[in-house]
């Protein structure tokens, strides 16, 4: 399937054939925003949504490597409840916000691009970036160049797929822990599996040695909460977040549980 | 005694268009030759503006004016004595001076043709202050100027 930059939000959400075939992506979707913001939000757009965190957005704060480059991180040495636990680097903790790029990092999506020397594809899992020391950059799209369309694959088949978002209220929120899982069941056996962790890292956090640990397992409570260790492996907590790494965990078990039980 | 309107549900006149989405608010109109403007807010609580550096934001594309307490028209003055500091009495002070008050108190406009333009001179804008220690406690401050 492949999905227009201009798609709208609302929209993709309510496809018959996104609700039937990647119905994570819906679920995530419909978890964002509000309805008014959701009838206004691209794909496009979504895909490239900045941090929250606040001291990226207030100036009263000067220290933000990600609004200006070498000035320091105040997230460090303030309040740092929302920030990431995964991934981070000490130029930034920041998080990314979108529940739509956990649903397309847990699907595989591609996503095509256009810049100036012409057009290319790039892998959804390399599309955003971690901060490292270059926390203002967060996509590897070049300056000038725009997303233009993102691609679905039909493998792995995402039917048995779900969308768990943990936070502080039951709608209009962020994510504090998010989890996107895809599996492929052969009776209770593992064929195939994909999970990816919101609300971690700088970007949606996949983990390959967590979905290899599943592959022929049992789909039972055990074989989940295996990977969900195996995806919050060398977690690296703040002042204020540690409650995230169990809350990952259990997310991540409580995604995997969903999938498994949908007929 | 029973009243006829309060306390009874009433259907708002506007609410219908603002649940359904299609409630036109201002911004929504699309005027001719419309301008925008992007407030710069002060990132000290209480303090002077020191300086202020707006040569970046006069370059960006479609930039049409940086107001500041430099070039702001000038307002009327503050109510005079006699008219004690009745909130009615009191006259919109802004740009006036280089004084900040409070947080956020906006202490520059970028206007541009368009609204990405605004905004990125309004970001560009580079300002030094002089700091004072703020107060954020209102009854200990209203207590103390007693």
């Amino acid at each position: 399937m492949t999905v227009g930059a201009l798609v709208r939000n609302s929209d993709l959400a309510a496809h018959p054939l996104v609700r039937e075939r990647y119905p994570v992506l819906s679920e995530a979707l419909l978890s964002g925003a509000t309805g008014q913001l959701r009838n206004a939000a691209t794909t496009g757009g979504n895909l490239l949504q900045r941090t929250r965190c606040y001291y990226f957005y207030d100036p009263s704060y000067p220290e933000c490597n990600k609004r200006n480059p070498g000035s320091g991180c105040a997230a460090l040495r303030c309040v740092n409840r929302i920030h990431a636990i995964l991934g981070a680097s000490p130029q930034c903790i920041a998080t990314n916000p979108s529940d739509m790029s956990v649903a397309l990092a847990a699907i595989g999506a591609t996503v095509q691009v256009q810049g100036a020397k012409g057009s290319r594809t790039i892998e959804f899992s390399n599309f955003h970036r971690l901060p490292g020391d270059q926390p203002q950059r967060e996509t590897n799209l070049q300056p000038g160049g725009v997303d233009r369309v993102c691609h679905l694959p039909s493998q792995p088949d995402c039917r048995r797929s779900s969308y768990i978002k943990v936070r502080d209220r039951n709608s209009y929120a962020f994510a504090l822990v998010s989890a996107a899982a895809v599996l492929v069941l052969d009776g209770d056996t593992v064929r195939d599996v994909q999970i990816a962790l919101g609300g971690v890292a700088h970007k949606p956090w996949r983990v390959a040695a967590a979905e290899r640990a599943l592959i022929g397992k049992k789909a039972s409570a055990e074989s989940w909460r295996t990977a969900a260790d195996l995806l919050v492996q060398g977690a690296q907590p703040h002042q204020d977040n540690r409650f995230k790494i169990e809350l990952a965990r259990r997310t991540a078990v409580r995604a995997l549980t969903t999938a498994a039980a949908l007929s | 005694m029973q009243s006829k309107s309060v306390g009874t549900p009433l259907i708002r006149v506007d609410g219908r268009a603002k649940v359904s989405g299609k409630a036109m608010y201002a911004a929504d109109k699309d005027l001719a030759r419309i301008c925008h403007a992007v407030i710069v807010p002060s990132t000290i609580s209480k303090g002077t503006i020191t300086q202020m550096d707006a040569s970046a934001a006069e370059k960006v594309n479609g930039v049409l004016a940086i107001l500041t307490h430099k070039n702001a028209p000038k307002l009327p003055e503050k109510p005079g004595a006699s008219d004690a500091n009745r909130p009615s009495a009191r006259k919109l002070q802004l740009l006036q001076n280089n004084v900040v008050l409070y947080a956020n108190q906006p202490i520059a406009v970028a206007v541009a043709e368009t609204i990405e333009g605004a905004r990125d001179a309004a970001e560009s804008i580079r300002v030094q202050y002089a700091k004072q220690a703020h107060a954020v406690d209102l009854e200990r401050r209203v207590i103390a100027s007693i």
